[in-house]
């Protein structure tokens, strides 16, 4: 599938605002898109896009920190960089705590911005990698049997071989070939790996 | 271990410590927190906190984000270089928003500016002291 | 008729031949009419007197009766005494002294004295009759009578008490008037002792001794006294006298005539004016306030007391004339006013009032307020001016700190205003100057990174030129809000001045997401204010009007700013749609510090109403049709506008 590459997001109510940035940022070779409002942001948002959201909080309408909010509710894991010209700190922390990647204000050095972008888009990186790897580990979990699920689980209880055979009720030998199987399709390469699979595949929210 | 610490201290009141160079702040914050139920142990250095450190486990730490020989900031970094994830909240009387979002990345719990304190902190320490130091990482 | 004069007669004893000539002759001498008449009243005698006095001959009356010469009622009367004699012999006609009215040949009638005597030893009796015209006697009684009865009535008429006491201190005469002041009849006190019934006890010792000393010349009375007179009542009297001595025929004291004069009231009256005039003068002690009089033409002037005190002169050097007031006492900046504003008023008949400033004689300057008034002198040709001057200087100064302070509340007013909308003004600035760094730095990367298209790069110069200019408008108007300055009116067009307004109001309200929109009415006509304090009122109650929708939920986030006439003038409203005001809030909205908000100071809306009131207008609240609260101020337009 071919990927769009990552986009820069900017919404800001500022018509100075959102024409400066967007030739800041192709000066540094970054693809942008402007949002007026926070509204024609989400009418638009597709969660597949790869990229980052630089979001200014106070807006006509709904708010950066409102935007966020939603966002979080749909389970969207777009990093955001906060950008204000408000000195507000309990603005700043309420945004961290609900999971902003950094919160600048403006007027900003273009340096700073263009870093915490890059962080930013290194993060969405990491988490589009992260929920790939996610979906690839559901797959071969359903590739699974029942009888393979069944031990899978009971497997990454820590339990032994022959626990696990008394528990389903059958030979210790037929445990060992599930197991190998469930290795085979999981392609996990140990045991701390297949636990490891398992505890990300049950993740349901974005770390 | 600090489950194991927090179960230890389960039958006694929640500990929680506060870290403020003016005494004055300190008492007032010990009486608030106390008023919650918490027992308080208070130190008006980074230093003299961290050298308790092993022994005391607090279920949450009240620090002033400028410490005379560590900054908050630089406290909070060192306490998640040790491994140990204790809830922070950093107390600021001179807060600005750059301040406030670092402490916010090193992980701190909350950021408060200090005239502010009182509501905010009964906000967020109460929920700490009632799951008295159970917290789902 | 000539009169003869008698011969002069030896008194030798008459000749019988003789007797008859010698009493003819005494007849014919007597100035007196004599006539005799016979018992049936037949004229037997007629002298020469008589025959002057009635205009007969002797001849012409000889035998007739004395009737012809009498008039009604007398010719009957003398009818019936004559029978009544002759009956009865009782005398009726004999007497002396009688008057009769006679009658003359010619029918004229005259007064006349008639004395009758019995002939002795004739027999029929014989009547004889002397008489005489007593025309003149009785004009002459008549006149008198009529003097005195004059005399009387000018002494009754008198409004002075008229006092004659003899060399006995007894009461000889007293008028109306004088009885009237003492409560007594006349016939109480003539021939009473004056000083026992009229004088107050302690005064009668002396009084009688003044009375004997001018009784016998030793010491003229006092030309003019004042004593107290004892009433009827017992109360006293102050009486004014002038006395005289009169004298009788040889020269001699006869007794003193006193006029007096009820002063009692004229006293108290005196009395009472004394008081008042000194409580005018600590009155204006006490007010600093002068007052003065000019008669014209003459340019007599009269200063109070506090006219000098004010001016800093003596008052013995007198007053100043009115031509040489301004130069010497009118402070030389305001001369010029004061005479121009003096001359109006003289020429329209108008009331002089002005505030000047005056030099005192020792240099110091002072605030007065001068007024004066032509009024009609007394007998119509001459004028009066009459006014005053009053040293405002203390009240004045009170006045300048009142009206700094005021203006200094008023821009302390401003800069609460400011900082309640600093958060939206900083983020306001905060936009351009973002834009302008972002731009700049975009431009010095591209121009690094060798990707120097001009079109680009004049693009960002040209942005960041708008962008500054932009962050310097919201600076520029700011800074012009809350600069320190002192009131100063001018022709506003109102419409103009909320369009002006919106560069400092929309970044409030934008920034609590707030629309704020206008609605300006047509043709509006212009203001005489001071632009930025009704921008300062403007300002606040749409802050107000932002306040209350962020306190409100559920109800349209609009602020309307609408501009209108109406009847006394232009009214500009701010309209919310938020939840009204309560009936507890709205009885202290205008009260000072009174604040229903956490960081307000409660001087908005006290502020903004002392402004509007100040400009002569008025503001008020009214509920917003639908929900929400409309404040208002109306401003009267422009005169001749």
């Amino acid at each position: 599938m071919k990927e769009k590459p990552a986009t820069v997001f900017v919404v800001d109510d500022d018509d100075a605002v959102r024409t400066s940035l967007r030739l800041l940022l192709k000066s540094v070779g970054l693809p942008v898109e402007t949002y007026a409002s926070a509204q024609e942001f989400l009418d638009g948002f597709d969660a597949e896009r790869a990229g980052c959201l630089v979001l200014d909080i106070r807006m006509p309408g709904m708010s950066g920190l409102e935007l966020q909010q939603r966002l979080n509710e749909i389970h969207a894991i777009v990093p955001i960089v906060f950008i204000t010209g408000h000195g507000d700190v309990p603005m700043a922390v309420e945004a961290m705590q609900h999971g902003a990647v950094d919160f600048i204000q403006k007027p900003f050095r273009d340096q700073d911005l263009i870093d915490r972008i890059n962080q930013a888009l290194e993060k969405d990186r990491d988490n589009r990698a992260g929920l790939k790897e996610r979906d690839a580990i559901r797959r071969r979990m359903q590739q699974l049997t029942p009888r393979e699920k069944e031990v899978l689980d009971l497997v990454t209880q820590g339990k032994a071989n022959k626990v696990i055979a008394g528990d389903l009720n059958v030979s210790q030998r037929t445990v060992e070939i599930h197991r190998a199987r469930v290795m085979e399709k999981m392609a996990a390469s140990s045991l701390a790996h297949l636990v490891r699979m398992v505890i990300e595949a049950e993740r349901t929210a974005a770390p | 271990m600090p489950r194991h610490a927090a179960t230890l201290t389960h039958r006694q009141a929640p500990l929680v410590c506060v870290v403020d160079p003016d005494a004055a702040s300190r008492r007032r914050v010990a009486t608030l927190l106390g008023s919650l139920g918490a027992a308080v142990e208070s130190f008006a250095t980074a230093r003299a906190f961290l050298a308790r450190l092993p022994r005391a486990m607090p279920v949450c730490l009240i620090a002033e984000a400028r410490l005379p020989d560590m900054s908050g900031l630089a406290l909070l970094q060192e306490l998640r270089a040790r491994g140990l994830g204790i809830p922070t909240i950093l107390l600021a009387a001179d807060a600005d928003v750059g301040a406030a979002v670092e402490a916010m990345r090193a992980g701190a719990l909350d950021f408060i500016e200090k005239p502010l304190i009182d509501r905010a902190l009964v906000t967020q320490v109460a929920p700490i002291l009632e799951d008295d130091g159970h917290r789902a990482h | 008729m000539t009169t003869d004069s008698p011969p002069a007669e030896h008194p030798t004893a008459p000749s019988p031949g003789t007797a008859a000539d010698e009493l003819k002759a005494l007849l014919d001498a007597a100035v007196d009419a004599v006539i005799v008449i016979s018992h049936d009243s037949r004229i037997q005698t007629f002298n020469r007197a008589a025959e002057r006095l009635f205009g007969y001959r002797a001849e012409e009356v000889f035998g007739q009766s004395v009737n012809v010469l009498m008039a009604e009622p007398y010719r009957t009367a003398h009818d019936g005494y004559m029978r009544h004699y002759m009956q009865t012999g009782e005398a009726r006609i004999i007497g002396i002294g009688r008057e009769v009215t006679a009658q003359r040949r010619d029918g004229s009638q005259f007064p006349a004295s008639l004395a009758v005597g019995q002939v002795p030893g004739s027999r029929p009796p014989r009547f004889i009759g002397f008489l005489h015209d007593i025309t003149a006697r009785k004009a002459a009684v008549e006149a008198l009578r009529r003097e005195r009865d004059r005399a009387q009535s000018y002494l009754d008429l008198a409004q002075v008490m008229l006092v004659a006491i003899d060399p006995g201190g007894r009461i000889a005469l007293i008028n109306r008037k004088g009885c009237e002041i003492l409560g007594y009849t006349e016939a109480e006190l003539i021939g009473r002792d004056w000083f026992e019934i009229c004088l107050p006890e302690r005064q009668r010792a002396t009084a009688r001794a003044a009375l004997a000393a001018s009784l016998a010349d030793v010491r003229t009375p006092e030309a003019y006294t004042e004593d107290t007179v004892l009433t009827r009542q017992g109360g006293l009297k102050l009486i004014a006298w002038r006395t005289i001595v009169v004298r009788d025929e040889l020269g001699r004291p006869a007794g003193v005539l006193s006029s007096g004069e009820d002063v009692t009231e004229r006293r108290r009256a005196e009395q009472a004016l004394t008081r008042s005039e000194s409580l005018l003068r600590a009155a204006q002690a006490i007010a600093n306030l002068g007052n003065y009089e000019i008669h014209l033409p003459s340019g007599t002037t009269y200063w109070s007391a506090q006219m000098y005190r004010i001016l800093g002169r003596e008052p013995s050097a007198g007053p100043l004339p009115p031509s040489e007031f301004p130069a010497q006492v009118v402070h030389p900046d305001d001369r010029e006013r004061c005479l121009r504003e003096w001359q109006r008023a003289v020429e329209e008949s108008e009331r002089f009032d002005l505030e000047f400033r005056i030099l005192r004689s020792d240099g110091t300057a002072r605030e007065v307020h001068g007024l004066a008034q032509l009024q009609p002198g007394a007998g119509g040709e001459s004028l009066v001016i009459t006014g005053t001057l009053h040293d405002i200087t203390e009240r004045k100064h009170a006045e300048d700190e009142l009206r700094q302070g005021q203006e200094r509340l008023t821009h302390v007013g401003r800069l609460s205003t400011m900082g309640e909308m600093a958060t939206g003004l900083a983020h306001e600035i905060n936009q351009p100057l973002t834009a302008i760094a972002t731009y700049a730095q975009a431009a010095v990367r591209l121009m690094d990174a060798g990707n120097d298209d001009p079109a680009e790069l004049r693009e960002a110069l040209v942005q960041i030129t708008n962008q500054a200019l932009r962050a310097g408008e919201v600076i520029r108007r700011l800074r012009a809000f809350v600069k320190n300055k002192t009131a100063r009116t001018e022709t506003v067009d109102l419409n103009r001045l909320i369009e002006d307004l919106r560069v400092l109001a929309e970044p409030d309200a934008r920034v609590n997401d707030v629309r704020l929109t206008v609605d300006l009415g047509a043709g509006l006509a212009p203001v005489a204010a001071d632009p930025v304090q009704i921008q300062q009122v403007l300002l606040n109650l749409i802050r107000n009007a932002i306040d209350a929708t962020l306190e409100t939920r559920g109800t349209p986030r609009e602020v309307l700013v609408r501009s209108g006439a109406v009847a006394d003038g232009i009214e500009v409203a701010v309209i919310d749609r938020a939840g009204g005001i309560p009936p507890a809030v709205a009885a202290n909205l205008f009260n000072p510090f009174y604040t229903t908000k956490a960081s307000g100071t409660g001087l908005g809306l006290a502020i903004s109403r002392s402004i509007i009131r100040a400009h002569r207008g008025k503001l008020g609240h009214r509920p917003t049709p639908g929900g929400g609260t409309t404040f208002f101020f109306t401003l009267p337009p422009l005169p001749g506008a």
